[in-house]
């Protein structure tokens, strides 16, 4: 003890001259500054840093990015839209072992830290020092923090990013119960296949969170750490792994037994991925279409705010012309002469950069005539491969489908379907100076021949002449225009007989003023749009103009019904050729067939008293589909898509057969219409189809049929042997 | 029965019915029965005593048809 009372003396002695020089008061004042100074740095700090971070107002008003959700006219949920693919869940929905398996994982004293763990904190530092892997430290609350705002907060790997989190997983402790702060967890965090455990849930299961087991739900909170390493489809040894000790853990807490836990650990990996069926829906090109309209209307919104879009879409009748459509492309593809690659060889391709495939495409469009409801839209083949629109991007060339246009503007300025044209050999100089010589399909010609019977027969003669010498094309092209076609017309001969390119939604706009007897209504997707606290954003209203009167409308459905039922489109009815087709009788049809040179696009545009639907098939590159100097026959709009069109009805109003035809894979979804109503205002005469004039008793019995008239455009000539003779003397040209 | 004649084409339907007016022969263009085993949902019936001519018709023009027959024979087959 002496030694040491020596050793102090000493240092006393020394220091001496040092003590007297320094004044304590000043060395006092100073001590005090610095840790006034300190504190106030820290203080400083601790503010600056987080003059980003999120208010308390935002943290209390925190809302999780939700998808938006598309749903059918019966409210079917159709696909999710969105940046982040999430569905929150509550917690108290949940099994309670989902969220016991978060916290045996993350953040075992979850329940007991204030958002901030110092003994998780000096692990994860420890393990920092040590170069050894003990875990990340934050706490649920500080990942929350760091999801709920990472704009602000971002993901960098810095000490006020620490800081950052930490202030506002006190706020959410402050301001949220634990179950709240750990449901947003739940709800927010990525899981490699969409955000929150609802999506991952659908995803890797294929069944909601509120209904997985043990092994499922350790699964799931073994995934969360590192997504992309613990996925159970890519890395299933890491995942299995991962999901086993959250069950040891979660048998250590108490939350099941040891042997629950050993139960689960044999429990095997889930070997199906769900995950497509919840990107891609049943109609991907129409989903496009909506998720472009909303984006206009709604910006950001539609990828987070979880708005809920009831669209017109039928998820049955989607289902009918999907069906339709893909026997449609193998009957384009099994004639012998198809000169294209077939589908089948491009299964391995992902995707077409340019849009176009090298496979025959077709486009389908279905709505209702009243409204303009799109009950079902398929835009190509391959959505993936190409995501193209053909129904509403692509600009095509009618072919005779346009000439229902040419007839409408006769019939409504006045001229009856009894009205004869002679079907003989026309030629136009073109302004190249050359010829044009027009041909009809066969080759032959009819001589006089009245409008009922050429629109029947798609006689292109009787279009062009009609529509180019008696009606005049300003007035075709007028009419095409007001029907709903915006594209180009030009003012040509060969616009009669559809050389113009339209749209296929455009063309399927203009025949709903036949199919709705002369009110054209514009194609719609969208019924209401809620936000989602369940309150209206938008509701469009549909469009209608009244394009032809009811009286015209009426004739030409007249018309086009005995150019679907007698004529070029009479394949869409069943057959031994199509016995898939609409049966003959009950539902009433009309449309017309539409086929461009050599078969470069054949169409078929039909409706029925309550529903409408259009069909198209053609190469993206615009030439034609079948080598026509082989054998297999010519592509016609009769041969490829009138079929289709029939087989859809079919589905639609008698049920979607099982390929044993022994029952039904769907109901009918639509009743049978009753026939168009005979408008009081027209009348009927019996007339001669071959001098278009009333019929009497000095004529051909043979000949003999009734026509319908809007008032005033009724024959008053009675037609006679002598206008008989020149009429059997056909002009024949081949 | 009338005679019924069967095409594998619409085309080819239309066209024979061109044909018959201008023979002066009484046809109209009916739906295909599917016992008729016509590839074609249109089918072109005419009279028992003119389908000869009719056949004749058609074959000088170049339609293609399957022979005709009578509904009670499809029915009977």
């Amino acid at each position: 003890m002496d030694v040491i009372k020596d050793l102090f003396a000493g240092l006393r002695q020394a220091l001496k001259p040092v003590f007297e020089a320094v004044d304590f008061r000043l060395v006092a004042m100073l001590g005090v500054f610095a840790f006034f100074g300190a504190v106030g740095v820290v203080i400083g700090t601790w503010k600056n840093v987080c003059a980003t971070c999120p208010s308390v107002a935002q943290i209390r008003t925190f809302e999780p990015e939700q998808t938006s959700k598309l749903l059918a006219h019966d409210g079917e949920l159709i696909v999710e839209i969105g940046r982040e693919r999430r569905t929150p869940v509550s917690i108290e929905a949940m099994p309670e072992y989902v969220p016991q398996a978060v916290v045996a994982i993350e953040d075992q004293r979850f329940y007991e830290h204030g958002g901030f763990d110092p003994r998780g904190f000096m692990r994860a530092v420890w393990g920092v020092a040590t170069g050894r892997n003990l875990g990340g430290g934050s706490t649920l609350t500080q990942q929350l923090a760091r999801n709920m705002f990472k704009e602000r907060i971002t993901f960098e790997r810095s000490y006020t990013r620490k800081l950052k989190e930490l202030q506002v997983a006190f706020e959410l402790e402050k301001y949220y119960s634990k179950d709240q702060i750990l449901e947003a967890y739940m709800n927010e965090i990525y899981m490699g296949r969409g955000y929150g455990f609802q999506s991952a849930s659908r995803a890797y299961f294929g069944k909601n969170v509120t209904e997985v087991n043990v092994a499922e739900a350790a699964l799931l909170a073994a995934i969360l750490n590192r997504p992309g390493y613990y996925d159970p489809y890519r890395n299933p040894d890491n995942a299995l792994s991962r999901r086993n000790l959250v069950l040891s853990l979660m048998a250590r807490l108490g939350y099941i037994s040891d042997e629950e836990a050993e139960y689960w650990k044999e429990w095997p990996l889930p070997e199906e991925d769900h995950s497509d069926n919840a990107v891609v829906g049943v109609a991907p090109y129409f989903e496009e279409w909506v998720r472009q309209i909303l984006d206009s209307r709604f910006g950001d919104e539609v990828y987070s705010g979880g708005l809920r879009v009831y669209t017109t879409l039928d998820m049955e009748i989607q289902k009918a012309a999907h069906e339709a459509m893909e026997w449609g492309w193998d009957n384009v593809e099994a004639r012998p002469n198809f000169a294209h690659p077939k589908y089948a060889e491009y299964d391995t391709v992902e995707v077409f950069a340019d849009g176009q495939t090298p496979y025959v495409q077709g486009m389908f469009i279905a709505l209702d005539p009243a409204t303009g409801a799109v009950r079902a839209l398929i835009g190509g083949r391959n959505y993936q491969q190409s995501k193209f629109d053909r129904a509403r991007l692509a600009r095509r060339q009618a072919g005779s489908s346009f000439k229902p246009f040419v007839y409408a503007a006769a019939v409504s300025s006045g001229v009856p379907a009894s009205h004869i044209v002679v079907d003989q050999p026309v030629v136009y100089p073109q302004p190249s100076g050359e010829d044009w010589r027009p041909r009809n399909f066969n080759e032959e010609f009819q001589g006089p021949i009245t409008l009922r019977e050429a629109l029947r027969r798609s006689i292109n003669m009787v279009a062009i002449k009609l529509g180019w010498e008696e009606v005049g094309i300003e007035t075709v092209a007028q009419t095409a225009r007001q029907m709903g076609i915006q594209t180009e017309i030009e003012r040509f001969p060969s616009t009669t007989i559809g050389a113009a390119e339209v749209i296929p939604i455009q063309l399927a706009e203009a025949y709903t003023g036949f199919a709705s007897l002369g009110t054209k209504v514009r194609p719609f997707p969208i019924v209401r749009v809620e936000n989602s606290s369940g309150e209206v954003l938008w509701e469009p209203q549909p469009e209608r103009t009244q394009v032809l009167d009811s009286l015209s409308a009426r004739i030409m459905v007249d018309l086009l019904q005995d150019a679907a039922n007698r004529g070029t489109g009479a394949n869409h009815r069943v057959s031994e050729r199509f016995p898939g087709g609409l049966p003959w009788g009950e539902v009433p049809t009309a449309g017309k067939t539409g086929t461009t040179n050599d078969g470069t696009d054949t169409w078929f545009m039909g409706f029925t008293p309550n529903l409408q639907a259009g069909v198209w098939f053609g190469m993206d590159r615009p030439v034609p589909m079948v080598d026509i100097e082989e054998e297999g026959g010519q592509a016609t709009g009769g041969g490829f898509a009138a079929p289709v069109f029939g087989r859809f009805m079919h589905h639609v109003y008698y049920g979607m057969e099982t390929p044993d035809g022994e029952g039904l894979l769907q109901e009918p979804v639509l009743p049978i219409p009753d026939e168009w109503p005979m408008l009081s205002g027209l009348t009927t005469r019996e007339v001669d189809a071959e001098s278009g004039k009333l019929w009497s008793r000095w004529c051909s019995e043979e000949n003999k049929y009734t026509e319908v008239y809007a008032p005033g455009t009724e024959p008053t000539e009675v037609c006679d042997e002598t206008g008989r003779g020149f009429i059997r003397s056909p002009f024949r040209i081949r | 029965m009338n005679p019924l004649f069967a095409f594998d084409t619409t085309h080819m339907a239309l066209w024979a019915e061109e044909v018959a007016r201008e023979e002066g022969i009484p046809a109209e263009v009916v739906p295909a029965p599917p016992e008729l085993e016509a590839l074609c949902s249109l089918a072109l019936e005419t009279l028992p005593d003119r389908a000869e001519d009719l056949k004749k018709g058609l074959e000088e023009a170049g339609v293609s048809f399957h022979p005709p027959r009578a509904l009670r024979d499809v029915r009977n087959a």
